[in-house]
């Protein structure tokens, strides 16, 4: 609505007319303070409904095996051999592991035994590296 | 035109209007973070083959890095493979080459080098035993000389591996054959007390 | 006399627009704050296309492939740098021989053209970083590029701000482990208690007297 301050509005106080400008505030604070209030409010619940969106569970941005696993039509695709390879890799860690700390006949004939590795190392301190006598 | 002196503060105030479009100029700079130089492993489009880091020219040999009367660089003492270390052998040094082996060897060997590694478990790779008569009778020098040159399906591993650390792996699989082959009688009573138990 | 030049509602129009201004600035400053430390900014947890889709889940969790083993300079230099075709080949010349994702690979080992891996980690050209002194100093790799041995394609684990260098160069002993421990993955610092910690930084000579927060320690 265009304004034209040459044109006193109808219905303007007189004093206002005569001072040159409107002297009566707007008769209340109360829908400028419902707008204050009403802004940060909406500001305060856009924040909350992020913070339920980004935390619930499987929509976490660092969670990136599950990304690449759905949206990616690069994703590796999985072990093709056994049905847990993971099981796999660690019991034939852990039973390496288990012989090379471990005390037992080898050929007990023989008199061959093997020993833990810790001890072999030691063994080997005394005797050099030169190969084994047949 | 009513008050000159007010109209003179406010057009001062606008004329500073610009000062926020400063901001926008925050984010432009990118020269140092990007220099013009290159980096490791970076790509260049000046090479054909795209790389920046430099290959060698071929047959190029770095400095102290070929001596072929040097049984450190070749597993050999007058031509024939050495029996011993160029080192002296420590506990340390056993220790060092404990965790090459494991990083470098055992996925293929395995731990305890039987030729049974995770990766010889699962694929069409046959790995054969550190254990063998065989093996176990070689000059420590075959074992350096198998990791620097590779052997038949075998890679080399001299560009991971320097000389000093494939002498202590060498000693190490020494090490590991002898925990899978001990006589006996080097054991200490307990030991062999321990043994008898089972 | 004049007319009056400001109509009735001017003072509330004044409230309402300055208001709005400060809530706008306010908007647009914690926008840009909140883009600046989003993966959208700083790639965090965002994996990136390579021309071989290889999978650290898949060589290191599964396969127990050690890091030293395609990252053999880690220990020895400043970058860790990226496996050579020959290394990827000392298995997949048996190993998934037919597999189409390999084609690169065997591609680049016949023509020796490298492969082109994307960077995912990259400091600015001012910063200076070496990875040999934090191994060497007990820091492991999960410290930084966090559990990448559950990733399939790699992303990044932390945005690479200053402050995060900074962070643990003032608390090393929030973050050393013994040096056995450097390349399990696994293993948390955290589960050891603070006097052990204090000793490893001890024990490592891991300067605590602030010189490792001064300037020229990163930008040289
Ligand atoms: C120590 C041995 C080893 C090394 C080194 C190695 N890989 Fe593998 N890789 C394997 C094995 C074993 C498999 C198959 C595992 C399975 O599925 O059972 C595999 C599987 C793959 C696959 C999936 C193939 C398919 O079709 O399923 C890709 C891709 C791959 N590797 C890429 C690479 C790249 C790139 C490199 C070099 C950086 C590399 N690998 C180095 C052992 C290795
Ligand atoms: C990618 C799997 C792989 C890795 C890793 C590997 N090897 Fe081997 N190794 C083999 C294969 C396969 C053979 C059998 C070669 C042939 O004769 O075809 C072999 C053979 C050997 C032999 C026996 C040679 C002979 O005369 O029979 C020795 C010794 C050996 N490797 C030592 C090592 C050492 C030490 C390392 C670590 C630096 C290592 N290997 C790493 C696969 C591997
Ligand atoms: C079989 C080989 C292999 C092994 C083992 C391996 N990596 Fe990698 N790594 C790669 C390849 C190839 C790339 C480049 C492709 C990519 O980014 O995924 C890479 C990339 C990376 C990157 C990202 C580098 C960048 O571009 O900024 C990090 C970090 C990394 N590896 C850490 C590790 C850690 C830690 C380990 C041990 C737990 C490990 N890698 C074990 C082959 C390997
Ligand atoms: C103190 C933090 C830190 C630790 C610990 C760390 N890295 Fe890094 N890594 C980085 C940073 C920072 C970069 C980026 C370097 C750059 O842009 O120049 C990086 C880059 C890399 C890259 C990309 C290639 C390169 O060399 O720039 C690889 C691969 C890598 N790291 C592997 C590892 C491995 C394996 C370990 C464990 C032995 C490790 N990192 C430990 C911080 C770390
Ligand atoms: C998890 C802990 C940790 C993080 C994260 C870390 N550092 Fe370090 N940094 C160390 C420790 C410990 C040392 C060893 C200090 C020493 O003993 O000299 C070190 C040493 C260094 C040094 C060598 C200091 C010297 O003695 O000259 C540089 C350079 C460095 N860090 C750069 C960085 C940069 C750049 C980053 C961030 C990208 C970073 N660091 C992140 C722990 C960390
Ligand atoms: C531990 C390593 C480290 C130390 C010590 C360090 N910085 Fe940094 N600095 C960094 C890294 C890493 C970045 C890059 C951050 C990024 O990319 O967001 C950086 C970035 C900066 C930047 C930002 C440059 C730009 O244009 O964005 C400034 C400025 C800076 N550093 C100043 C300093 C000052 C001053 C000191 C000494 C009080 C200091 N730094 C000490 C690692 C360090």
């Amino acid at each position: 609505m265009a304004h034209h301050g040459h044109e006193p509005v109808p219905g303007a106080a007189a004093e206002s007319v005569s001072a040159g400008y409107e002297l009566a505030d707007i008769p209340s604070l109360r829908p400028i303070w419902i707008f204050v209030i009403g802004i940060f409010g909406l500001l305060i619940f856009a924040y909350l409904v992020g913070v339920v969106l980004v935390t619930i569970p499987g929509t976490q941005v660092r969670d990136t095996s599950q990304a690449v696993d759905v949206n990616s039509p690069q994703a590796p695709p999985g072990p093709r051999i056994e049905a847990d390879p993971n099981v796999d890799g660690e019991r034939i860690v852990r039973e390496a592991t288990e012989r090379l700390e471990s005390y037992g006949w080898v050929n007990q004939r023989q008199g061959i035994a093997h020993v833990p590795i810790e001890r072999a190392m030691q063994l080997l301190l005394d005797q050099g590296v030169r190969p084994f006598e047949e | 035109m009513a008050q000159p002196s007010r109209m003179w503060i406010g057009s001062r105030v606008a004329r500073m209007a610009w000062l926020p479009l400063c901001l926008l100029l925050v984010a432009c700079h990118v020269d140092m973070y990007d220099q013009p130089r290159y980096k490791p492993n970076q790509t260049s489009a000046f090479f054909s083959d795209q790389r920046a880091m430099r290959p060698p020219v071929e047959n190029t040999v770095a400095m102290g890095s070929f001596d072929p009367d040097s049984p450190l660089l070749t597993g050999k003492v007058n031509g024939e493979l050495a029996t011993e270390l160029p080192m002296e052998l420590t506990a340390e040094l056993l220790e060092h080459g404990r965790t090459r082996y494991n990083a470098y060897c055992a996925p293929c060997h395995g731990l305890t080098g039987d030729g049974n590694g995770v990766i010889a478990y699962r694929g069409p790779l046959q790995v054969p035993s550190l254990h063998q008569d065989r093996l176990r009778t070689v000059a420590i020098g075959y074992f350096f000389d198998v990791i620097t040159n590779g052997i038949n399906r075998m890679y080399s591993y001299a560009a991971r591996i320097p000389p000093e650390d494939r002498w202590a792996v060498a000693a190490y699989v020494r090490a590991l054959q002898l925990s899978q082959y001990a006589d006996v009688n080097d054991l200490t009573a307990e030991e062999r007390q321990q043994l008898g138990a089972q | 006399m004049s007319a009056q030049i400001f109509p009735r509602n001017a003072n509330a129009i004044v409230w309402v627009s300055t208001i709005g201004l400060v809530a706008l600035i306010g908007g647009i400053v914690a926008a840009m704050v909140g883009l600046y430390l989003s993966p959208w900014y700083t790639d965090v947890g965002v994996p990136k296309a390579q021309p071989v889709p290889f999978s650290h889940k898949h060589h290191v969790d599964q396969l127990k492939i050690d890091c030293r083993y395609c990252h053999a300079t880690v220990e020895r230099a400043a970058h860790a740098g990226y496996p050579s075709t020959d290394t990827c080949m000392s298995c997949h010349s048996q190993v998934w021989t037919n597999s189409p994702l390999l084609q690169p690979v065997r591609d680049s080992y016949r023509t020796g053209d490298p492969i082109l891996w994307r960077r995912i980690y990259d400091l600015p050209g001012f910063v200076y970083f070496n990875h040999s002194v934090h191994v060497a100093k007990g820091i492991g790799c999960s410290s930084c590029h966090g559990r990448i041995d559950q990733q399939h394609l790699a992303a990044k684990a932390q945005p690479l701000f200053m402050g995060w260098c900074l962070g643990c160069h003032r608390n090393p002993e929030d973050n050393v482990r013994p040096r056995d421990e450097v390349f399990n993955m696994a293993f948390d610092p955290l589960s050891l208690p603070l006097e052990e910690r204090v000793r490893l930084v001890e024990a490592y000579q891991i300067p605590t007297d602030g010189r490792l927060t001064n300037c020229y320690v990163c930008h040289r």
